[in-house]
């Protein structure tokens, strides 16, 4: 079977041509992401102008779908704009070659036509060697013209248990939600995750190892069960030795992917008290403290009472704080929203809204200076004099990080702030502020 | 701001704008200035939620640093104070009148007849 994916208008004989928007000449209707197609079933894929309509993460994914329904030895054509050179021909164009060029690099404003993201030669490259494509060929073409495009082709090598594995975690993943693919920066933090897990396989897809499955065990568990228990379900399959050793690995990850794991260490990050730029310092404590609770469990010790007691706390939880990944950029991006709320309770002049809303953002991110300087701001508004001081003195010290001269214009606004503070000149001080400069 | 205060707030100056060849080291030297932000009482709640006997949950925020890195931490910085010391005693003048009083009793290179080469010195020849 041959494959064209993303066919558009384009039919071509001898292949399944698919599309997942346009329906005039396709055969099936399917996201590249998303092949209906079994393992191992397809001796070439084409994929013409396509992945750049996908977006940073759907193209990987894509890529992993590519790799599992290709037979061994089985071939991968691929073409997408060269964005290197296109951005050159822009800058040396004039403004007829130019407008082209714009379409050649954003795609068209219709549904499925607009170019999502661009991959320059070396990132495009390193995707396919993760996927685990090999032999990669990859050649720029008519690069002096509107359209300059990257070509490439690849081979899915003989011996590639590992990668496949990954490609079907991936595909599971995908399946059940667990990537999020309409929210870009949530789908690349799980990446982060994902990678180091898809290394720990390969370790595993080559010999047992028992204590790469516990890191590969431990290391999801704190920040996303669901998906370490998805590898470790593909993994069932390629390990032969010790498979009750795998299912109990499976069955802790199962248990703590219910009991929503990342949420109960977000509720016991966000009751650390908060000390100023201490961020890192803060999720890396919880992250060894749900790392010892992994421990007991692995061990075996006492088991059911700490099981009990992780229920208790889950039940203890507001559903508006379940968090499926607890990762240091999810928790920072929690607190923008919770930024963002308080910024508009602010501006709407609810005070007491404004305050508990950045309190909260504070208790998710102590390193945000947005933040401190804000709840300054409204604490001065208060007329809660000393607390406004503390928080300047905060925003103060957050200040140090940045370069100068972003540092020294900072502070002296924050003086200038300070000094109109306690002489009661609270006109520019009664809303939010959004940039430190 | 105390001095570890302070410390941790350069080194995370220079982990932000420095190369990142240097976090490594950074990342090592903070590890020992860090303090737990949780107090005993915060640390044993919290741990409780968690499942943890206050024990447990002490020893999982507990400093990240090894024994061996702590060790080798203490033998940097007692070396560097050891290398400083000796070198501000060497490069003072008492460090001078030492040096030159050992020079004078240790290496005094000055020959003196008969005792150098003992027997077979140059005067028994004479």
């Amino acid at each position: 079977m041959r494959i064209h994916v993303g066919c558009g208008p384009v039919y071509k004989k001898g292949y399944v041509n698919i599309d997942a928007f346009d329906p005039s000449v396709a055969d099936c209707i399917m996201s590249a992401y998303h092949l209906e197609f079994p393992d191992d079933s397809a001796s070439l894929v084409e994929c013409m102008h396509t992945i750049e309509h996908l977006g940073a993460a759907k193209s990987i994914y894509a890529l992993a779908e590519f790799f599992r329904v290709l037979k061994p030895g089985g071939v991968l054509l691929l073409e997408t704009p060269d964005i290197e050179a296109a951005f050159a021909n822009f800058l040396k164009k004039g403004e007829a070659q130019r407008k082209l060029l714009m379409n050649w690099i954003y795609g068209l404003d219709s549904p499925g036509m607009g170019h999502r993201y661009c991959f320059p030669r070396e990132l495009l490259s390193r995707m396919l060697k993760e996927a685990g494509f090999k032999d990669i060929l990859l050649k720029r073409l008519a690069t002096k013209t509107i359209q300059p495009t990257l070509w490439v082709k690849c081979r899915k090598p003989e011996s590639h248990i590992a990668h496949q594995v990954i490609s079907r975690v991936r595909r599971s993943l995908a399946d059940n939600g667990l990537v999020n693919f309409d929210d870009q920066v949530s789908a690349l933090d799980c990446e982060t995750l994902f990678q180091s897990l898809a290394s720990l396989t390969h370790h595993l897809c080559v010999k047992w190892d028992e204590l790469a499955l516990r890191q590969l065990t431990m290391e999801s568990a704190v920040q996303n069960p669901r998906m370490g228990l998805t590898f470790i379900e593909h993994l069932e399959t390629q390990i032969s030795e010790s498979p009750s050793r795998v299912k109990r690995y499976g069955r802790i990850l199962e248990t703590l992917g219910a009991l929503d794991f990342p949420a109960v260490l977000l509720h016991l990050l966000m009751q650390v008290p908060v000390q100023v730029g201490t961020q890192n310092q803060t999720y890396l404590t919880i992250r060894n403290m749900g790392i010892a609770t992994v421990k007991k469990l692995l061990a075996g010790i006492e088991d059911q009472a700490v099981l009990k007691e992780l229920r208790r706390t889950r039940e203890g939880l507001s559903d508006d704080k379940i968090l499926s990944h607890f990762s240091e950029e999810g928790v920072k991006r929690l607190a923008e929203q919770s930024f963002a709320h308080g910024a508009k309770a602010f501006a709407n002049h609810e005070l007491a809204e404004a305050v508990r809303l950045f309190e909260e953002a504070f208790s998710l991110n102590r390193d945000d200076l947005l933040i401190t300087w804000n709840l300054a701001r409204l604490k001065a508004v208060e007329g809660n004099e000393d607390t406004s001081k503390k928080y300047y003195e905060m925003t103060s010290l957050l200040a140090q990080r940045y370069r100068q001269p972003l540092r020294r214009r900072m502070l002296e606004r924050l003086r200038s702030e300070i000094s109109l503070a306690s002489n009661g000149q609270m006109d520019g001080l009664a809303t939010p502020i959004y940039q430190a400069l | 701001m105390n001095w570890m205060e302070l410390c941790l707030y350069q080194l995370d100056v220079v982990s932000i704008r420095g190369s990142r060849r240097f976090l490594g080291p950074v990342e090592w030297l903070r590890s020992f200035l860090i303090r737990s932000v949780l107090d005993s009482e915060k640390v044993e709640l919290l741990g409780a939620q968690a499942g943890l006997t206050p024990n447990e949950a002490r020893d999982a925020v507990s400093t990240p640093a090894s024994k061996g890195e702590s060790l080798a931490f203490k033998l940097v910085v007692v070396s560097v104070f050891l290398f400083i010391l000796i070198s501000a005693i060497i490069s003072s003048p008492i460090g001078a009148y030492i040096g030159a009083y050992i020079n004078e009793e240790f290496f005094n290179t000055t020959y003196l007849p008969g005792t150098l080469y003992g027997s077979i010195s140059p005067k028994d020849f004479r």
